[in-house]
């Protein structure tokens, strides 16, 4: 039963990471792409977690596991904040009147 | 298991595709912070796979650097060229 | 009037950074290297008093319902990139928001930020004049309404009253 679960998790964290990569390729501008990385792959990583805490050894291995999940999440939210303000900030510079939009 | 590492291989191929294609900084950037998150994933999935519990200590320091590198790149480019 | 060096020392922060960080060593060393890792706790604890940083005061009791939503909007927003980025069309709609804040503190304000950056469809871009600048990706979604959800689960796991 908690191999089982470990698996399907294990399966839906690989979907996401597919996810993910595919609107890291497909998606047209940069900001959408952000989008793409930070939610798609940060929930497959949490999902591949899930499934290997279900299987870890012991608890020492699934807590740390936990705060590696906490780590890249709070790293990538971050990162993603600063790319889109870094972004943004150079869109503005070059052409002066995008800023009208918002 | 072999699938999952595989996808998480290709997930890094294409992130390298990425960087290298652009178009913008940000965009390669944005694969960096990637690879921090794939190979983290990547690790801890061979912890598992090998029975080497080590493994995970290296996807915390993976976890770790990747949470530095992004943000100190960011705040390298903001800067003026010449600046520095 | 300023504290005294001793009482800025000795208080329950003091306690709260020793247990962290006892919690932490015994965590990454698998409960060995201790008198390694105690002075190396104690110095940590002093350092963080030192500088200041007080701790988040949490309530407890909002905890539980604010992980709830944070895990749900996170595979709701998860679910949502996927589905754009799987399907042939790629529905998109992007745009520039502009969301008004109701968290006063600067450092809520910034967890705040990147918090928004896992909900469905939305990425914050910069905080301007008690404004937070988001891109959204498509704008007919509800966004404004899920921003302002998690803004006041958040207003209530930190204890702060909206005002």
């Amino acid at each position: 039963m908690l191999g089982w679960l470990s698996n399907a998790a294990l399966a839906l964290g690989a979907f996401f990471f597919i996810a993910g990569t595919l609107g890291l390729l497909r998606f047209p501008d940069v900001y959408s792409r952000l989008h793409a990385v930070t939610k798609a792959d940060t929930l497959g990583l949490g999902l591949v977690v899930l499934g290997l805490c279900l299987r870890a050894p012991s608890w020492r291995a699934v807590v740390m596991m936990l705060l590696v999940w906490l780590l890249v999440m709070a790293s990538s939210t971050t990162a993603c904040q600063l790319l889109a303000r870094y972004q943004r900030e150079r869109d503005q510079a070059e052409g002066g009147d995008q800023d009208a939009r918002h | 298991m072999i699938l999952l590492a595989v996808i998480l291989l290709l997930t890094i191929l294409a992130g390298l595709w990425r960087v290298f294609s652009g178009p913008t900084r940000a965009d390669r950037l944005l694969a960096i912070q990637l690879f921090g998150t794939t190979g983290a994933a990547l690790l801890m999935l061979a912890a598992d796979w090998q029975a080497q519990p080590a493994l995970i200590d290296a996807a915390l320091v993976l976890a770790l650097l990747a949470a530095v590198v992004t943000a100190a790149l960011v705040q390298l480019l903001r800067r003026p060229p010449g600046a520095g | 009037m300023p504290r005294p060096l001793a009482d800025r020392f000795l208080s329950r922060q003091i306690l709260f950074w020793l247990l962290l960080y006892c919690a932490l060593w015994w965590l990454l060393a698998g409960g060995g290297g201790w008198y390694l890792g105690a002075p190396c706790i104690v110095a940590a604890a002093l350092l963080s008093c030192w500088l200041g940083t007080p701790a988040w005061r949490l309530r407890p009791a909002a905890a539980p319902r604010f992980l709830w939503f944070f895990l749900r909007a996170l595979v709701a927003g998860g679910w949502d990139v996927a589905r754009r980025a799987i399907q042939p069309r790629m529905p998109l709609a992007p745009a520039w928001v502009r969301y008004p804040l109701n968290i006063r503190q600067p450092r809520s304000r910034l967890l705040f930020a990147s918090l928004v950056g896992l909900l469905p469809g939305t990425l914050a871009a910069a905080i301007e004049d008690d404004c937070l600048s988001m891109h959204v990706l498509d704008q007919h979604q509800p966004w404004q309404q899920n921003t302002a959800q998690l803004e006041r689960q958040l207003l209530r796991l930190l204890g702060e009253e909206p005002t």
